[in-house]
């Protein structure tokens, strides 16, 4: 447990250590097994932030999954963030929230 | 020092007390000083201490440990003021070889630890090589009176995070440390009782000191340094645990002080509210527009200012509001602004001179009472907006349901689901799981492990260690996998019924149960105090069991986790002479000391009252703690581990 709080600690802080945190999750699996999971996915979700902040230059990561797909729908992107939410198994009423919520977000602006 | 022994306890001697000591450690240091200080020490410093006393006693200015080194401080001597961990020492020693290198001036440094010296801390000057260059002594101010009736020891978090998610003695300890401080002033506590595994370390720690203290020093000053026995001013010491009852601080509070704190949050009796408040001149323009369904759960604050407002007892208003079930607030608000305008309207009858004047002199009074009201007034509107929110109110529902029954959890999770998923704010979100889970014994796997995934889709992955943290403090956790092997589950559904904590026809108009302070739940904390003290509210079940403290109970209070104790401290042999004065302590009310250790809500205070209203003929109730905490405070204890504000600040 005390090793997994120093290692999370620092993938936030150097953002860049994605390989640490792949590492992180090998040493971890062993342990326990839904947290194991969740990192996994933390990580995913880190390898989808890069991507998105090079395609739209706008800031992603530190964002959650939700907050993600938030701003994936106020800047236009509906798709990409259908295909987050099959690929993090977001449920749907969640994700009808999230569409919801940038509404008049999107009128304002 | 041997004079009379004060038969009641006097919060405001206490004080003086307090601040005399200080001040003599103060004057200890020759001159002009500069005082460095521990944030989290300014806000007991300052129950005791106003900064022109301290500056009439050679302070000449004050800064924080955490500012880093002092530039230019004027003054040769240099006081430090902080509490006895390691990191603030490292921190004081490095400041102190800092200022050593760079500065040719002499200084002379004082450090002042609270509440005590500690031979760890000793090391840390040591090995950054500036011991010999400081003074270390030691600083221990107890309890400090809150209140009339309230005394606190004002740890951070209320001593909880330590003791329980680190596991710490020092909580423990510094209660021993104040606890037998008030014992050696106004007497030994002839029974000790409680409940609670730290309690009964506490306990014995208690009864440890005492005889060290017996057997150390001669006869002659042990008799002058404790107080005789049979003239005690306790009647007993109730030690409640914190761990025994963690569904009542996780409940939102429904009184009016406690709704402040969970709406504003109330430090040192001192509360951050919205300046908007104060300007706004007229109360029927709520602060935030207007709009009924404004999502007032995330802590957004926006740029609007904040403006922090005293809240105790001096306030006649708000010592009369504080306790009440925020339903009848709003009429009590209505009377006294009847009453206050009938005060006005005294001036009219004022006909002579003399009457005008006696008029005049009033004046200031209402006035100040016209400006409490408006300010709770204000206050009472604002916390209105946010209890009349959607969101607030499916919390409580779930809440009350899950005190209540507890029975179909399913739609109860439903419930919470679907809070997470439209991003209601974490703490509200956990304390519902922890109430859930210790009033239900556990969650399922599978039910976890959903919400567990929620959280993390909502809040983010890095909140694995908040729930790991909270797995840790046993307040959500799986069914049947307990992680500490010796805690027993807490038997919720067994102990609603046998210590009534869910009343039906709860009155909140004129409360005739403790139970009004949460709109039909009573406090298990509370109960247990009851059952020590006033077993007839508890129903005819238990109040013929007739048995004094825990007797006859034991089969219930196995139900709740920690050891069960009662210790009878017998007075000093010498003092048995004192027999005759025994006689005459009769007619003395005498007190009983109620002790949180792990602290106590805003509510549970209130509920206290109520008992100590309704015991007043019999004896008098001291409430004793090491801090006021609420849900939220015990899930930020949770929360903090995780390196959060990232996911914050990127918006």
């Amino acid at each position: 447990v005390i090793y997994r709080e120093s290692l999370l600690l620092d993938d936030i802080q150097d953002r860049e250590d994605k390989i640490k945190l792949g590492m992180k999750i090998f040493q971890d699996s062993k342990d326990s097994y839904s947290d194991a999971k969740a990192m996994e996915e933390h990580a995913k979700l880190y390898d989808w932030q890069v991507t998105f902040e090079k395609d739209y230059k706008q800031m992603f990561i530190g964002l959650t999954v939700a907050e993600t797909i938030k701003k994936l729908f106020k800047i236009g992107q509906s798709s990409k963030a259908s295909k987050m939410k099959s690929e993090f198994k977001v449920p749907e009423k969640m994700f009808v929230f999230l569409k919801e919520g940038t509404y008049p977000v999107a009128k304002k602006s | 020092m041997s004079g009379i022994l004060p038969t009641t306890i006097n919060p405001k001697s206490l004080k003086a007390d307090a601040l005399a000591s200080f001040l003599t450690l103060l004057e200890s240091v020759r001159g002009k000083k500069s005082l460095i200080l521990d944030r989290t020490l300014s806000a007991p410093l300052s129950h005791i201490a106003r900064f022109s006393v301290l500056q009439e006693h050679g302070v000449d200015n004050i800064f924080w440990l955490d500012d880093g080194p002092q530039r230019d401080t004027a003054q040769r001597n240099i006081i430090y003021l902080i509490r006895g961990d390691i990191k603030n020492a490292q921190a004081a020693s490095a400041q102190i070889k800092k200022l050593l290198q760079t500065s040719e001036v002499e200084f002379d440094f004082n450090v002042f630890l609270y509440p005590r010296k500690m031979l760890s801390i000793e090391k840390v000057f040591e090995e950054e090589g500036v011991l010999g260059d400081v003074t270390i002594s030691e600083w221990n101010l107890g309890f400090i009176p809150l209140e009339e009736d309230l005394l606190s020891i004002e740890l951070p978090e209320a001593g909880y995070k330590g003791m329980y998610l680190h596991g710490l003695p020092t909580t423990v300890n510094f209660s021993a440390i104040a606890l037998n401080a008030l014992q050696k002033q106004y007497g030994i506590y002839p029974r000790i009782i409680g409940k609670g595994a730290q309690a009964k370390k506490l306990c014995d720690q208690l009864i440890r000191m005492r005889a060290e203290a017996q057997s150390s020093s001669s006869a002659d000053s042990a008799a002058t340094e404790w107080a005789k026995g049979e003239t005690s001013a306790f009647d007993q010491l109730v030690v409640i645990e914190r761990q025994t009852d963690m569904v009542t601080p996780l409940m939102t509070q429904l009184t009016y002080e406690g709704l402040i704190d969970e709406v504003f949050g109330i430090k040192n009796s001192q509360a951050e509210v919205p300046s908007t408040l104060f300007t706004a001149s007229n109360p029927k323009l709520p602060a935030n527009g207007g709009a009924p369904s404004i999502v007032s759960t995330t802590p957004i604050n926006e740029q609007r200012k904040t403006r922090k407002v005293v809240l105790d007892g001096h306030d006649t208003l708000y010592a009369s509001l504080r306790d009440l079930n925020f339903a009848v607030v709003g009429t009590t608000l209505n009377k006294f602004a009847r009453k206050l305008n009938e005060d006005y309207e005294e001036r009219h009858q004022a006909k002579t001179v003399s009457q005008i004047k006696d008029f005049v002199s009033k004046l200031g009074g209402l006035q100040a009472e016209h400006q409490s009201l408006r300010l709770h007034t204000n206050l009472a509107e604002e916390i209105m907006n946010r209890t009349q929110t959607e969101f607030f109110n499916r919390a409580l529902e779930v809440q009350q349901n899950m005190v209540a029954s507890g029975l179909d959890t399913s739609t109860l999770n439903q419930t919470i689901e679907e809070l997470i998923v439209r991003g209601v704010s974490l703490d509200i979100v956990l304390r519902l799981l922890a109430i859930e889970c210790l009033t239900s014994g556990g969650m399922k796997e599978k039910e976890l492990a959903n919400f567990k995934r929620l959280i993390f889709l909502q809040y983010g992955y890095e909140h694995i260690l908040t729930l790991n943290a909270l797995t840790k403090l046993d307040l959500i956790f799986q069914r049947g996998s307990k992680t500490s092997a010796n805690a027993t589950t807490l038997q919720f559904s067994s102990l609603r019924k046998n210590m009534r904590l869910i009343v039906d026809d709860v009155n909140e108009q004129a409360p005739d149960d403790v139970a009004y302070v949460y709109s039909g739940y009573a406090p298990l904390s509370i109960r247990l105090v009851q059952y020590v003290i006033q077993k007839r509210a508890l129903g005819t079940k238990i109040s013929t069991l007739g048995g004094s403290g825990w007797r006859g109970a034991e089969d219930i209070l196995r139900g709740i986790p920690g050891d069960v104790f009662d210790q009878v401290q017998k007075p000093d042999e010498k003092s048995i002479k004192t027999k005759v004065l025994q006689a005459a302590r009769k007619e003395v009310k005498r007190t009983v000391a109620v002790f949180f250790l792990g602290g106590i809500t805003f509510t549970e205070i209130a509920a206290l009252r109520f008992i100590a209203r309704q015991e007043s003929e019999r004896r008098k109730i001291l409430i004793l703690t090491t801090g006021i905490i609420d849900g939220r405070d015990i899930m930020k204890t949770a929360m903090d581990i995780t390196p959060s504000g990232v996911s914050v600040s990127a918006e």
